[in-house]
């Protein structure tokens, strides 16, 4: 079990409010993602869930029971923290007990000479030596068990504090960047170790990060987070493919969405940065008109400007290139863009698979057949509908 | 001659003078710390000196330097002829209480201005601050006044109390800054793991900043074994003086025994280096431990 309710959490410190009426349910078993830039508020959201933060108004409850009130040691929940918080003074073998021992805490403990049989039972009590070796043994730490936490590296480090929240097998485990400190190829490995982690306990993750990569390998369901406020949550594909708003669908993806002004009309499809983009409507759509257009690089097409002005399409110049091997990401400047000064967001990036026009080149950008078109409105900036490209008769406008 | 060489990264082969230079300022600064050492040890080692001469030998034209470690008499008449143990033993249990209770209170002190937030905490703060700012000999009187009142006169816990209360001050900020090192999430990991406020403190900030209350302990430590101007006015009878004051006693109005004042001296600096030694090996053996990130 390890239902995780957030019912309606407010935070506020003094004038400023981190968190804004919040409602969130973590499914048992299921890999949550709070995602967003700093400041969002998902670090004190997860702090709360913790226990480590109050909230102003609002309930957390865990498998239908109200926390809210209860100690961090009370609620059976894991943190793994950004730093790793390991005790700097215990080994790692004492590190991975420690959560273990303090069931056995007694107020004499206290007494100067006998605090250390706090630490007694970590070899003797059979329990705690097995649930520490069998923890090392999943992560794979059984040979730094006598080691300090000063002479691991941080990958190490890293798995020992996944150790440390694994071995009181907790009702769900808590999350707060923990891979942030690594360096890229460290921070691969480690998200399928925590993958593998998740799949092997079944336990209820709840992970934070501002890391929109962490966020989409990794999720069952990720929560977008702004200004101490839900913006979207579902799974990964659908944040990524149905953004609710302007911002959900720049935060997500690399690069993100190209969204620029434009103007809807059924009859014809998009037009956008003075060029038409023929699209086929998809489900029910707004009514024609100007709104805040956005297509995905991927699915975007550029090529070498041959034919006419009127041909549809995105006429514009290529900006530069990044080529990453099987594909180069093409950033085109369109020519309205130059015109009209001040336009935000005036480049479009295309994801481009073989020899790509050269840098300078005139060059036409249109959607891909059944590419994706996504409307919002340009007022409140949410998403309005989606529409279909469809492929351009080399015929038209000839 | 020295700021030539104290410019930095002038390479050797650019100036040929450099090296000799060099050793030069280095020989130099040898010899200025090796003379600040001298000034220091010199009295201690003639404390040595002179406690093993007898009395007559001390007032010649030319001094002895060397000891005469035959001659250790005066130890002897120390011991039987004065209540110098019994000085002892008050200084040991006025030092080792003040230190107990100091480092308690100054450690439970610290760790609240650091980790919590409450009314008050600010003037607490800047209150702990203003008593280093008062002179002991202005409170002389008035404590005279309350210790009086309160029959603490001529008693080895007032002189703790005492002590212990010049000293929590230090010890409070001592331990603030420390803990102010410690990173929070440590703790909050603790609590996550079950582990309660006051447990928190003694198994996990403590030996985290075990260091810091070891320096604390020897500074309580030392400002009780040697303080002199409460002790005085506060323990006049004998069978309650610390060494500070029993050895003041020696000083006669016609003659001071120099020798026996000085045998005192040494066997009063004895437990004090003792102590000291004792726990210099917790005082640097953290200096590279705290390390959490990295």
């Amino acid at each position: 079990m390890g239902r995780i309710e957030i019912r309606d959490v407010t935070r506020r410190f003094g004038a400023t409010t981190a968190l804004d009426g919040v409602d969130l349910v973590a499914e048992d078993g299921e890999f949550l993602v709070l995602l967003g830039p700093s400041g969002c508020g998902k670090s004190t959201l997860l702090r709360m869930i913790a226990g480590l933060d109050t909230p102003t108004t609002g309930r957390i409850v865990v498998d239908g029971e109200d926390v809210t009130d209860r100690a961090p040691g009370e609620r059976d929940l894991a943190v793994v923290f950004q730093s790793y918080a390991l005790y700097p003074h215990m080994t790692v073998r004492r590190n991975l007990a420690f959560p273990l021992l303090m069931d056995g805490f007694r107020w004499w403990h206290h007494v100067p000479f006998l605090g250390s049989a706090l630490y007694r039972r970590e070899r003797s009590d059979r329990g705690v030596a097995e649930r520490v070796a069998r923890a090392a043994d999943v992560l794979g730490i059984t040979e730094l068990l006598d080691r300090h936490p000063r002479t691991l590296s941080g990958g190490q480090r890293q798995r020992v504090a996944l150790g440390r929240a694994l071995v009181r097998d907790p009702v769900a485990f808590l999350m707060d960047e923990p891979l942030s400190n690594l360096d890229a190829k460290l921070r691969a490995e480690t998200r399928y170790e925590i993958l593998a982690l998740h799949r092997r306990t079944g336990r209820t993750v709840v992970y934070v990060t501002h890391d929109q990569v962490e966020a989409m390998t990794m999720g069952t369901r990720v929560v977008v987070l702004r200004d101490g406020a839900v913006q979207q949550q579902g799974p990964p594909a659908e944040i990524y493919g149905e953004p609710a708003s302007v911002f959900v669908a720049r935060f997500l993806g690399t690069p993100p969405m190209n969204i620029g002004p434009g103007e809807w009309d059924p009859a014809e499809g998009v037009s956008w940065w003075g060029g038409l983009l023929p699209a086929l409507p998809e489900g029910t759509m707004p009514a024609a008109g100007e709104l805040l257009v956005g297509v995905r690089a991927e699915d975007l097409v550029v090529a070498v400007d041959t034919g006419p002005a009127e041909e549809p399409g995105v006429r514009g110049t290529v900006e530069l290139h990044e080529d990453i091997g099987h594909e180069t990401l093409v950033a085109v400047t369109p020519l309205a863009a130059d015109a009209k000064s001040g336009v935000r967001r005036a480049r479009l990036f295309v994801r481009h698979h073989g020899e790509a026009p050269p840098v300078g080149a005139p060059v036409r950008v249109t959607v891909r057949d059944g590419g994706r078109i996504t409307l919002f409105d340009p007022a409140t900036e949410l998403r309005l509908g989606a529409t279909r490209g469809v492929r351009i008769p080399t015929s038209l406008g000839r | 001659m020295t700021a030539v060489v104290t410019t930095p990264a002038a390479p050797e082969s650019v100036r040929p003078g450099g090296l000799v230079a060099r050793l030069a300022s280095r020989l130099a600064k040898s010899v200025g710390i090796l003379a600040l050492c001298v000034v220091c040890v010199f009295p201690v080692y003639w404390m040595l000196v002179t406690a093993t001469l007898p009395t007559a030998d001390l007032f010649d034209r030319t001094p002895e330097l060397l000891p005469r470690p035959g001659d250790l008499a005066v130890f002897g008449d120390l011991v039987s002829g004065t209540p110098m143990l019994r000085w002892l033993a008050n200084s040991t249990i006025i030092a080792l209480g003040t230190t107990v209770i100091s480092v308690a209170f100054g450690v439970t002190c610290g760790y609240a201005l650091s980790r919590t937030r409450f009314h008050g905490r600010g003037v607490l703060g800047f209150a702990l601050f203003v008593t280093q700012m008062l002179p002991e000999a202005l409170l002389v009187v008035p404590l005279y006044a309350v210790f009086a009142a309160l029959g603490l006169l001529n008693d080895l816990g007032g002189l703790v109390i005492v002590n212990a209360a010049f000293v929590v001050p230090i010890i409070a900020w001592m331990i603030k800054g420390a803990v102010d090192g410690v990173p929070a999430e440590i703790e909050e990991a603790a609590r996550v793991d079950g582990c309660p406020r006051l447990a928190t403190l003694r198994f996990v900030v403590l030996p985290v900043i075990k260091p810091s209350v070891a320096a604390a302990a020897v500074l309580a430590f030392f400002s009780a074994w040697n303080e002199y101007l409460f002790a005085a006015t506060f323990a006049t009878a004998d069978a309650v003086k610390p060494t500070s004051v029993g050895l003041t006693t020696f000083i006669g109005e016609f003659a001071t025994p120099m020798n026996v004042v000085m045998a005192g001296s040494l066997l009063y600096a004895l437990p004090a280096v003792v102590f000291f030694m004792l726990l210099q090996r917790h005082v640097v053996s953290g200096l590279g431990a705290g390390a959490v990130k990295g």
